[in-house]
Parts: C-alpha cells; sequence; structure tokens
C-alpha cells in the first residue's frame, strides 16, 4: 500500500518537491562558487535568504506531505479506505526522506567531490548529517503537522507553541535568574541540545504514534504544549552537564598540575578600586566591565549594576604546548565557620580574556557581586572562594602555509588558503573540512629570520563530539593574522618584512581534561579600594 | 444481520447526538435510514465504519465490533458520504489509479463500465467537478472492489432528477449482491428502491422494518383524514407523524 499512496503524493507535490530541490541547488552552487573566501558580496548577501527559503520548502513540503491525508478530522477519504496505519505513516516518512533528505545527500556528495575530497571519507559524515536532519527537522515538523488538518491550523499552532515557548522563557528567567540557561553559551551547551534533540524526537514520535494509530488529537496538542515547556524548564545543571564533559575528557589526569593561586604579593601592590560598573562611562564599561556587564544586563533586574572588583590571581602547573579556558567561575563569601554567605555564578572574566597560555601571566580575576550582596557583605571581612570550571588543551598538530596564495591539504584541518586582505595588513587563513572543525587555533606568522608576530589564538569552546550543523557536511573556520596596523599605533615584529616571504604556523589544539579547580582569598573586605587581605 | 447496533450513545460535551438506539440490518436489503437534518444519521454511520468511537453501547460490522473495524474490513465496506473530503488537485484517472492499488480485488470492468455510464471526464481535476460528478465520482469508486456492505451517507443530497434517475437505475442495480445501507432525508428516491426503512429523530430510533410492514404499523398514528394514497405519500406522512409523536413525548417527559 505504500506505492500507491507515494506515487499519489507525488502526483500531487511534485511541483513543490521541484521548487525545494531547485533552492537546494542554487544554495550548494552558491557556496562552493563562493570558494573559501567568500566569493563576491551580492551572491554572499543571497545565500542568507535562500537557506531560509530552503528551510520553509522543506518544512512546507513535509507538512503538505501528512496533510494529503490528515489525520484530525472525521471526513478524509483515507479513513475508509483499506489502508494499514502504519503504512500510511511509513509512506509519509519514506516519501519526506526521499525528497527532502535524497536529493540533500546527493548534493553534499557533489559538493565534497567538488571541493576535492574523498566520497569515501565524506560519506558517513554526510548520511549521519541527513539523519541528524531528519531527526531533529523533518520529523518534529512531521509531528506538528499530524496535529493539524490543514496549513493554516499549523500556523496557528505553531504561533501559539512559540507564544507558549517565550512565555515559559521569561518566566524561567524571572524565577531563575542567572541559573535559568546553565549551559547557554558555554562549550558544554551541546549536551543540553542533545538532551533537548533527544525530548523533540521522543515526543514527535509518541504524537505520531498516538496519532497515526489512535487519531487522539486534543491529547497529541497537549502534549505538544508540555514538550515546548519541557524544552525550557528542562535545564541540566551546571555541575551535570560539566560532569558529563569530564568524563568524556580524552586525558583524565592531565590537568592534575593545575593549580589556581591567590597571587598575595601583587594584591599588596595597590589595585584598581573597586567600581561600580553602573557608574563609570560607557566607553570604561566597557573596557573594565565587559561580560560582567552584558551578563547583568541580560540576567539581572533592571537598574542593579554589579560591584566590580578584580583579585590579581595566578595559574601554576601550565606548560609551554598547553592552554588553559575558564569555561565558569562561581564565586561564594563564606561565613565564619566555612559556610558561604553568598553563593552565585561569576560572570566575571579573566583579564586579560580570552584562553590562558602561560603560567607567567599576571591575571586579574574580574568579580562581579550584586549590589544588593555588597551592600549587606562588603563591610565585613570574609573569605572569598572561587570555584573554576577548566578545559585544558594541548597542540594536537601544527602545520605550515604560505601566508600569501598558500595552499595545504591535512586531515586535520581539511583544505586551507591563505591570501592579505586589500589593504595587506592582515593574512586571511580559511579552511573547510568535512564534520567537525577544530575550535581553537592559534596561528603564528613567522619570518625568514625566525622572527615571529604574537600567536593569534581563536577559540570558541564547543567541546561536542559530532557534527555541529543542520545545514552543511562542509564546514568552514578561519582566522584573521594581522602583520602590521594601518593606524601605527601597534607595532609587529613582522611588519616591516616582504609579506610573501611570511609563513603562519598553525598549531591545532585538542581537548585533555576538564576538570574543577577552587581557589580561596584570606579574609577581605569588598569595601575597601585595595585587596590588601588583610 | 450484516450491522447491529445496541444502545449507541454518542455524546458531544453537553449534546447528545444518539441516545441509546439500537438497530439491525438484514443482510442482502436495501436499507434507508431516514430522519431529519441534525438526526443524527451521519453520527451513526460514522460510527459504523469506526471513524469515531461511540461513547457508550456496541455496534457490530459484518461480524466485528466496529471499533476493531480494520484495513481488511474496510475491504468490504464501500463507503460515499456528501462531505467526503477527495484530494481536489488529484485528476479523475489519477485517483481511480491509486483506488487501484489500495484493494486486493478490484474489477476494473466494472470501474470501466461504471465510469463509461456515468460519463466521468479521466483528465478532469476533482476540485473542478460539480458536485453532482464529484458524488457520482464517489460512487463509482465505491463498487469496483464488490463490498459485501455499501453505506452511503445522503447520496442524493444537492443533485438534480437526473443524476438521482442515473444513480438509482445505473449504480445501485450493479450492486445485487450488495447490502446498501443508506441514510436521507429525500423520501421520493428512498421509497423507490428501499426494502426496509429506519426513521430516526434526536438521536432516537422511531421504527424499523420492511417498508411492507410500515404503512399497519403507522395506521394509528396518521391522522384521520389522511387519504390512503401511493405509498410515496404514506412514506413521508408516517414521517412526519411519527416524528411529531416522539417530539411531544420529549417535551413531556423531564430529561
Amino acid at each position: 500500500m505504500i506505492r500507491p499512496i507515494m506515487r499519489k503524493d507525488w502526483s500531487l507535490l511534485w511541483p513543490l518537491v521541484a521548487i525545494a530541490i531547485v533552492l537546494q541547488i542554487s544554495l550548494a552552487w552558491f557556496a562552493h562558487s563562493s570558494g573559501l573566501f567568500g566569493g563576491e558580496l551580492a551572491p554572499r548577501e543571497l545565500r542568507r535568504p535562500l537557506t531560509v527559503a530552503w528551510f520553509a520548502a522543506i518544512g512546507a513540503l513535509v507538512v503538505a506531505v501528512v496533510h494529503q491525508d490528515p489525520i484530525p478530522g472525521a471526513d478524509q477519504d483515507w479513513l475508509i479506505r483499506p489502508l494499514p496505519r502504519t503504512e500510511l505513516l511509513l509512506s509519509k516518512l519514506l516519501f519526506a526522506v526521499l525528497v527532502v533528505c535524497g536529493p540533500m545527500l546527493a548534493l553534499d556528495c557533489a559538493r565534497v567531490l567538488a571541493a576535492g575530497f574523498s566520497l569515501s571519507a565524506a560519506l558517513p559524515v554526510i548520511v549521519y548529517k541527513e539523519v541528524y536532519l531528519l531527526i531533529c527537522f523533518v520529523i518534529p515538523v512531521m509531528a506538528l503537522a499530524a496535529i493539524t488538518a490543514t496549513m493554516a491550523e499549523l500556523l496557528v499552532l505553531g504561533t501559539t507553541l512559540a507564544a507558549i515557548f517565550a512565555a515559559a522563557l521569561s518566566l524561567e528567567a524571572w524565577l531563575l535568574g542567572a541559573e535559568h540557561c546553565p549551559t547557554c553559551d558555554s562549550g558544554v551547551s551541546w549536551i543540553q541540545h542533545v538532551l533537548q534533540h533527544a525530548g523533540v524526537l521522543v515526543g514527535a514520535g509518541v504524537v505520531l504514534l498516538v496519532q497515526y494509530y489512535h487519531r487522539r488529537t486534543a491529547a497529541s496538542r497537549a502534549l505538544a504544549v508540555i514538550g515546548a515547556l519541557a524544552l525550557v524548564f528542562g535545564q541540566l545543571p551546571w555541575s551535570v552537564a560539566f560532569g558529563i564533559q569530564r568524563w568524556l575528557a580524552p586525558a583524565p589526569h592531565a590537568a592534575q598540575a593545575i593549580r589556581f593561586v591567590f597571587d598575595e604579593e601583587r594584591s599588596r601592590a595597590p589595585q584598581q578600586e573597586s567600581v561600580a560598573a553602573g557608574s563609570l562611562p560607557p566607553s570604561t564599561r566597557r573596557s573594565t566591565a565587559g561580560a560582567a556587564e552584558r551578563y547583568f544586563e541580560r540576567h539581572g533586574p533592571a537598574r542593579t549594576a554589579p560591584v566590580l572588583f578584580q583579585l590579581p590571581v595566578r595559574i601554576d602547573g601550565l606548560r609551554p604546548d598547553e592552554l588553559l579556558l575558564v569555561d565558569r567561575s562561581d564565586v561564594a563569601l563564606l561565613g565564619s565557620d566555612g559556610t558561604p554567605r553568598y553563593r552565585g555564578l561569576n560572570p566575571g572574566e579573566l583579564n586579560p580574556p580570552g584562553p590562558v597560555h602561560s603560567a607567567d601571566l599576571a591575571l586579574m580575576q574580574a568579580i562581579a557581586l550584586p549590589a544588593r550582596v555588597y551592600r549587606d557583605l562588603g563591610a565585613q571581612q570574609l573569605p572569598l572562594r572561587l570555584d573554576y570550571s577548566i578545559t585544558l588543551m594541548k597542540v594536537r598538530g601544527q602545520h605550515v602555509i604560505s601566508a600569501v596564495d598558500g595552499v595545504l591539504r591535512t586531515e586535520e584541518l581539511g583544505a586551507c588558503a591563505t591570501r592579505p586582505d586589500e589593504g595587506g595588513s592582515l593574512i586571511q587563513l580559511r579552511c573547510q573540512k568535512i564534520g567537525l572543525t577544530p575550535f581553537c587555533i592559534g596561528v603564528t606568522a613567522r619570518g625568514p629570520a625566525d622572527q615571529n608576530n604574537p600567536e593569534v589564538l581563536q577559540c570558541d569552546p564547543d567541546y561536542r563530539p559530532y557534527l555541529p550543523t543542520l545545514t552543511d557536511a562542509l564546514n568552514r573556520f578561519g582566522v584573521d593574522v594581522p602583520i602590521r596596523d594601518p593606524t601605527g599605533l601597534t607595532h609587529y615584529p613582522l611588519e616591516a618584512a616582504n609579506i610573501r616571504t611570511l609563513q603562519l604556523l598553525i598549531k591545532v589544539y585538542a581537548v585533555q581534561e576538564h576538570a574543577v579547580r577552587s581557589l580561596l582569598t584570606p579574609r577581605i573586605r569588598l569595601i575597601e579600594a585595595s585587596m590588601s587581605g588583610k | 444481520m450484516i450491522i447491529e447496533a445496541h444502545e449507541l450513545v454518542k455524546s458531544y460535551g453537553g449534546f447528545a447526538a444518539l441516545r441509546g438506539l439500537s438497530l439491525q440490518v438484514p443482510e442482502g436489503s436495501v436499507f434507508a435510514l431516514l430522519g431529519a437534518n441534525g438526526a443524527g444519521k451521519t453520527t451513526l454511520i460514522k460510527i459504523l465504519v469506526n471513524i469515531i468511537a461511540p461513547t457508550s453501547g456496541v455496534a457490530s460490522v459484518l461480524g466485528t465490533d466496529s471499533r476493531e473495524i480494520g484495513p481488511p474490513l474496510l475491504a468490504q465496506i464501500g463507503y460515499v458520504s456528501e462531505s467526503q473530503s477527495l484530494p481536489r488537485r488529484l485528476r479523475v484517472e489519477e485517483f481511480f489509479r491509486y483506488l487501484r492499488g489500495c484493494y486486493l480485488h478490484w474489477d476494473r470492468g466494472i470501474e470501466a463500465a461504471l465510469r463509461r455510464q456515468l460519463q466521468l471526464p479521466s483528465e478532469r481535476r476533482i476540485g473542478a467537478l460539480s458536485h453532482g460528478m464529484r458524488m457520482k465520482m464517489a460512487l463509482a469508486c465505491a463498487l469496483p472492489f464488490r463490498p459485501k456492505l455499501l453505506i452511503l451517507d445522503e447520496p442524493f443530497s444537492g443533485l438534480d432528477a437526473l443524476v438521482r434517475e442515473e444513480l438509482v437505475t445505473g449504480f445501485l442495480q450493479r450492486a445485487p449482491e450488495t447490502t446498501v445501507f443508506l441514510s436521507s432525508h429525500e423520501l421520493d428516491e428512498v421509497e423507490r428502491i428501499a426494502t426496509h426503512v429506519a426513521f430516526i429523530d434526536a438521536g432516537q430510533l422511531l421504527f424499523q422494518g420492511s417498508i411492507a410492514s410500515l404503512t399497519a404499523h403507522a395506521e394509528p398514528l396518521l391522522p384521520t383524514d389522511a387519504t390512503p394514497g401511493p405509498r410515496r405519500a404514506a412514506l413521508r406522512d408516517v414521517f412526519i407523524a411519527m416524528a411529531r409523536r416522539a417530539r411531544a413525548q420529549d417535551a413531556v417527559t423531564p430529561p
């Protein structure tokens, strides 16, 4: 029975299938023709709306195929035909797979071949991507279509679910404040996403089964609403998510030597005064408050600027080929018995910001406390504890490429190329790779006479062990390496060298271990301007 | 009995569409279910083919509980409804091709004869057909798999006299071994083809039996000035009289 149903659906839907395939071909063509460096602006601008149109087309296609034999209602022709429900469901699923995933698989294969990659190496990743799209997009859309009878109904239901989702998000932020999404914007957010995707898949599966076998539309719609709420409120605590990430780390004891130390010596020197970030002029606030200010703008109640101060810290045990990323820090003010009088997420960053690449760095830990805590506890002498969640990275591979018109092809980086920008102040390194890309690379411009510019580190923590994107099997990454400052304010060791003689040394950093460390200060009085540790 | 319903109740919120309805349809009959608009005819039919479930009570169709009706039984039941939603963008030929694949036994000879007789345009999209044409097409789709039971929900509704005549003479005569269960409030056609009738009103059965037994049963209900006449008039008069009596009883009986 599957064949006649599919043939009927094809008769009705082939124009929409053709539109979706044309959009897919256009997207693949633009992606290929734009090359590694992005190509011309006009086609680049076209790519974004095309991507949206493609998603809309495949979504509409999936909805339309389900709506050819809608589940809700009592007048549908299929209800009185001898069609087994399983075969009806399978025919819809198979149709969606064939017209959405099939062309995408063919185009992805063509693209990787055109980009010079081996099909045998790429095929598992491409298949994985299509399965991922099926699970995360096609099946959930099918479930939504199965609880509606028309596109108009689906739009109303989709809008309602989106409104419920938004209201729940707002409520959650109001109730839980800073902790309403503990893993958001962190390297471990993928764990939350996996759980959400699994939840959506299970929910969509249950809805499809309930609808196709029992036609309980009201119950299925209630389940969809519960699912939308679960997506918001089902948040993994940071400790659990980071615990899972630690368990997955490849070298469990690699960070044994790492210690965070309160630098008492530097604390005795005059320090920057503690300041209320809200009282600073905007430019100063941007430079000093940084992430903390943004954090409180997003998570804190209105008009309660955090009170910021800085602690001198040192990190011991970091080797020259290692990098340290601070994934999160929590701050606690301890009472005389050691119990926390205040404990909360510390959005303040280590300064200088970014990965720590040397144990010799004089680091300042920015600490941001809610004004209320500062007011209540600022006059008391209390020890302060910082609990760090950290990731130790180590150089996994090194590669060299000419700075101008360089071409490099390795398993680790994929296919890379270089070119200077129009002004000759930057070297653009761009790579594309099948599947996961390295999320932390360091690039050093090297001259012919053993002179180096400082290493440019690009780390955007994302510890997921699986393919990160829904739309593309070929993923791109790159770094801009400055070699001279056109304003003349910054001087680089290699700025006078002939750019054609330069090379780029690319270091790929890989995760060794995720760990937790604590730092305990002596008793301090927050309202004192200097962190003297008296 | 090919259909048996026992104490069927169907409620939608506070509204009872069927109120303890019991019915028996003998095999080989042409059974007409008569009732005014909103009497519960369509609700009963949708329960019989398992499109909706009864709130309480039991119905069996071809010996199977209606709630258990699945593909094997649906392959023996032809169903045509005035409100049936057909794929409007499909062409007539494409729809027949689709149905051929859905049924294990499909008599292409019957299909060809019906399409020829009813003059169905193969290349026309279903959505572009007139109401009468669409009904003819739906009816033509209900016979080629030789159903044991043919359920027709208001098949004459909205059709002109010529089309009705074609259906009665051309269509139903092609299914002599099939039990026909049809609902209608068009008494003229029913009177010509039915062997048995049932009257329902407000979800309750008022009468069921053979056409022959109807007049005798209804004699006491008819007004004294009602002159015995042709059967056509009697059917209408009997139906009106029964409905009035039932409503009058409802009005004096507290719910």
